[in-house]
């Protein structure tokens, strides 16, 4: 279902969430046109980034993980707009900050009633489950799941949740429309993954 | 039987397939905008390869970056590996994760659990 829209954006919605992001360190922010070469150009912003950065390997790759499994995610369940000029286009914001502790990654994007039903449905399934349970769902989903027509295999959000150690959060603003505004909170926590790091390096 | 040779992207791996010098390999960030139209020629490949493999076949995968679309496509590679070793062709799969990448190592494991094929996961030192 394709709408005329006005531009929702992630960043309004963050206040709602008392999310005070010029508090924060911003690695990364985007707003606009959601596709594949999105994700090519975040790569090569986020690669370009981090070779100045005192972030681990294993926290930066878990940052990429995350973040192209949030731009695909947009890509496959996101509201389709038409622009002004009458194309079609999807829209979507990413937000990664860096606290003390912790990364935490926001992705924000349009969704009709359905979207939001599927959505909600991936978040009971995520509910409360611990590392080992995941690991079983993905194993589950692997076998079984087939590739869409959409490109996806249904394991993206179940990758975040595991590689996560499951801290994934679900938002849904209303609109003025019968759409609401999906924001997907992810936080890889620094501490844990620096202290694997520096523990084997120690070894 | 010709090479499949394909060169690294910033979204797909580098992949070299020759039977001739006995290098099967698959190396980078795996998260092509379509997994199917990347990966159908590797598994068509091996499906040919297999047909009259060299007597013995060591696939290794060195992957830095794996997007979930593309663990879908590889074990659809895997299970062709699995077929040729379940009629009688030697084949055994290296796996490789960076030091403290527990999550590439993990789906390692998860692969290991699935298919039926000599499975090895090495770590190497991170570059």
């Amino acid at each position: 279902m394709a709408i005329k829209a006005n531009i929702q954006l992630l960043t309004d919605y963050l206040r709602q969430l008392n999310i005070d992001i010029q508090a924060n360190n911003v690695i990364l922010l985007y707003e606009g046109e959601v596709n594949h070469n999105t994700i090519k150009v975040l790569l090569i912003t986020l690669e370009h980034r981090f070779k100045k950065s005192t972030l681990s390997r294993i926290v930066q790759k878990k940052i990429f993980n995350v973040l192209v499994e949030c731009i695909q995610n947009i890509e496959k369940h996101t509201a389709t707009l038409i622009t002004e000029n009458n194309e079609f286009c999807k829209r979507g914001s990413i937000l990664i900050i860096e606290k003390p502790n912790e990364i935490v990654i926001f992705s924000g994007n349009l969704v009709d009633q359905e979207q939001k039903k599927y959505l909600l449905q991936k978040k009971l399934q995520l509910q409360d489950k611990n590392k080992q349970q995941l690991r079983s769902m993905y194993k589950q989903q692997l076998i079984e799941g087939t590739i869409n027509h959409k490109g996806g295999a249904g394991l993206g959000f179940i990758d975040m949740a595991r590689k996560t150690n499951n801290q994934i959060d679900f938002y849904f603003f209303g609109t003025n429309s019968d759409f609401n505004f999906f924001v997907n909170r992810i936080i890889i926590n620094k501490i844990i993954y620096e202290s694997v790091n520096n523990s084997s390096k120690n070894r | 039987m010709n090479p499949l040779i394909i060169p690294a992207k910033i979204d797909s791996p580098a992949v070299n397939l020759d039977k001739e010098k006995q290098l099967f390999e698959i190396k980078g960030k795996s998260l092509p905008e379509n997994v199917n139209i990347f990966y159908q020629p590797i598994i068509d490949w091996f499906t040919e390869y297999f047909k009259n493999p060299n007597e013995e076949t060591v696939l290794h995968f060195k992957l830095d970056y794996l997007n979930t679309a593309s663990s879908k496509a590889l074990l659809s590679l895997f299970l062709v590996v699995e077929e040729a070793i379940k009629n009688g062709k030697k084949a055994q799969v290296k796996w490789y994760y960076e030091e403290d990448d527990e999550d590439m190592k993990d789906i390692g494991e998860e692969y290991a659990n699935i298919i039926q094929i000599p499975f090895e996961i090495i770590q190497i030192d991170n570059e």
